[in-house]
């Protein structure tokens, strides 16, 4: 009997090296220990009810990025496992995804349907999506004349008009320009509201304003887990430390 | 097996708008659109006639060399672009796949839906070769229809092992477009089976793609049924190889994000 929204068990994760490298006969006679890969990740479990939101802080390289991918499920865990429960969504490589020969609107389709949306649900949200990135003007040309900012405004949009229940952030709040960072903060908080929230970054600025846990990783392990501002005192004095 | 094909099922609606918007935005961009399909086949089928035809006879079954060739010649270039295309389409698709765990097959199927198409476009040349012949295809021409199935479970097959191979070792991407070459001349596709030397039709038989070659000239030319022990032989690789590539493809699928 649960009702976690996130049940991290366990979770490991190691880097396998290029399956190309396992062909490279001079790596194999001259080099006398086998390549196990890098473990990115080792031994992480917590869980996350439903309506939390949880702060992953930690350094460049600590596996952050790794774990929330994990949990997303776009890549998978060597050992252990993540239970999810609910329908999972995530503002994680903003408009990574879109096809640059195609136009601004076609990428909407094309994306929204990979994020979860059903055709018709785009049709319905299709003009907001454009009125809040504001790129009415060059919807129908195709991405490849589209700078890199307006790139990540259309994927922002695109992404707070996915309806989900658990909700992934990685150091999205750097999106565009001054003015659309504070109407992408603004639409970040009636977004998340409710929602369970699991956020990465480095700004424990940021955090704090989201979050009300927090975790911390230092070379893959978990080294702390619980309140936000003791998270953050912990992960500061860790830092002072250097 | 029935659990992946209801995974399918499930995803039905997916796969169909990104098919559907695949083949819509890639005929706005061309100014012939369409007629870019046609005239590749269409400019094949003339030259090999041509040559095959004037300069060096060869045999094609009692019929006009064009008619003969162009049967196996559109099936052939259907399953040589939808082979060749398909070690491109994880790695090209890279940020969607670190985006979100979505239905990944998905990808290889909307592939092979826009170059369905693009084959029953070219399948409109193929009408105008046979009227300008005078050949009128008789009621066992329907056989075609199972054989081009079994043909595309082939393809299915070969792309999703491509795919996912080529997403870990590039490699694969670059033998095939060799190994497809080979395959045009050892497959009957210019030339009949039936024409070469008995001693090499069993070896010839091993190659799946000779009872479908076969078939389709038998069903469609010739209003007979096709050689159902070399066609049951093609069914059988087919079913091996998207049996095979289907679970490559979910057993790689895992760890696309990390390789790509």
């Amino acid at each position: 009997m649960n009702n976690y929204a996130i049940e991290v068990d366990q979770v490991g994760k190691i880097f396998k090296p290029q399956p190309a490298t396992i062909f490279s006969f001079r790596k194999r006679l001259f080099s006398k220990e086998a390549n196990p890969g890098h473990q990115s990740l080792q031994d992480i479990s917590f869980n996350v009810s439903p309506g939390e939101s949880v702060a992953i802080l930690g350094d460049n390289g600590s596996g952050k990025s790794t774990l929330l991918k994990i949990i997303l499920g776009v890549t998978s865990p060597s050992e252990g496992e993540v239970v999810i429960n609910g329908k999972i969504g995530g503002l994680i490589e903003l408009g990574a995804g879109f096809q640059k020969e195609l136009s601004g609107r076609e990428n909407i389709y094309m994306n929204g349907v990979v994020l979860g949306m059903k055709e018709k649900e785009i049709d319905e949200v299709i003009d907001d999506i454009i009125a809040f990135s504001e790129l009415e003007n060059h919807i129908d040309k195709p991405i490849k004349q589209y700078s890199s900012g307006m790139k990540v405004r259309l994927g922002f949009s695109i992404a707070i008009h996915v309806k989900s229940d658990i909700v992934l952030l990685d150091e999205v709040l750097a999106v565009g320009d001054k003015r659309f960072r504070k109407k992408a903060m603004q639409a970040i908080k009636t977004y998340l509201d409710g929602k369970t929230i699991i956020f990465v970054s480095h700004s424990t600025h940021q955090v704090r304003q989201l979050c009300k846990k927090g975790v911390v990783l230092e070379h893959g392990k978990m080294v702390f887990n619980g309140d936000i501002e003791d998270a953050i005192d912990f992960y500061e004095n860790k830092m002072n430390q250097l | 097996m029935s659990r992946s094909l209801s995974k399918i099922i499930e995803h039905k609606d997916f796969i169909l708008t990104l098919s559907r918007r695949e083949i819509i935005s890639k005929y706005q961009q061309s100014l012939l659109g369409s007629l870019w399909v046609l005239i590749q086949p269409m400019g094949l089928m003339i030259v090999l006639t041509i040559v095959f035809s004037l300069f060096v006879k060869l045999p094609s079954e009692g019929l006009p060399y064009a008619p003969f060739l162009f049967v196996a010649l559109l099936p052939w270039l259907f399953f040589n672009t939808a082979v060749n295309s398909s070690s491109k389409i994880i790695v090209s698709n890279a940020g969607l796949i670190r985006q979100r765990n979505f239905f990944r097959p998905a990808l290889v199927f909307v592939k092979l839906s826009s170059e369905t198409v693009n084959f029953g476009i070219t399948l409109i040349g193929l009408v105008i070769v046979f009227i300008y012949y005078g050949i009128v295809p008789g009621i066992n021409a329907l056989y075609s229809i199972p054989i081009l199935m079994v043909q595309m479970m082939l393809t299915l097959g070969l792309m999703l092992f491509l795919s996912a191979a080529n997403a870990y070792i590039r490699d694969f991407g670059l033998v095939t477009p060799i190994i497809l070459r080979m395959g045009r001349y050892l497959s009957p596709v210019m030339y009949s089976y039936h024409t070469i030397p008995d001693e090499y039709q069993p070896i010839m038989a091993l190659n799946p793609m000779t009872g479908l070659f076969d078939g389709y000239r038998q069903s469609l030319l010739h209003n007979s049924p096709p050689d159902f022990t070399l066609l049951l032989y093609s069914f059988v690789v087919s079913v091996v190889v998207l049996g095979i590539g289907w679970i490559t493809f979910m057993r790689l699928e895992r760890n696309f994000a990390d390789v790509i």
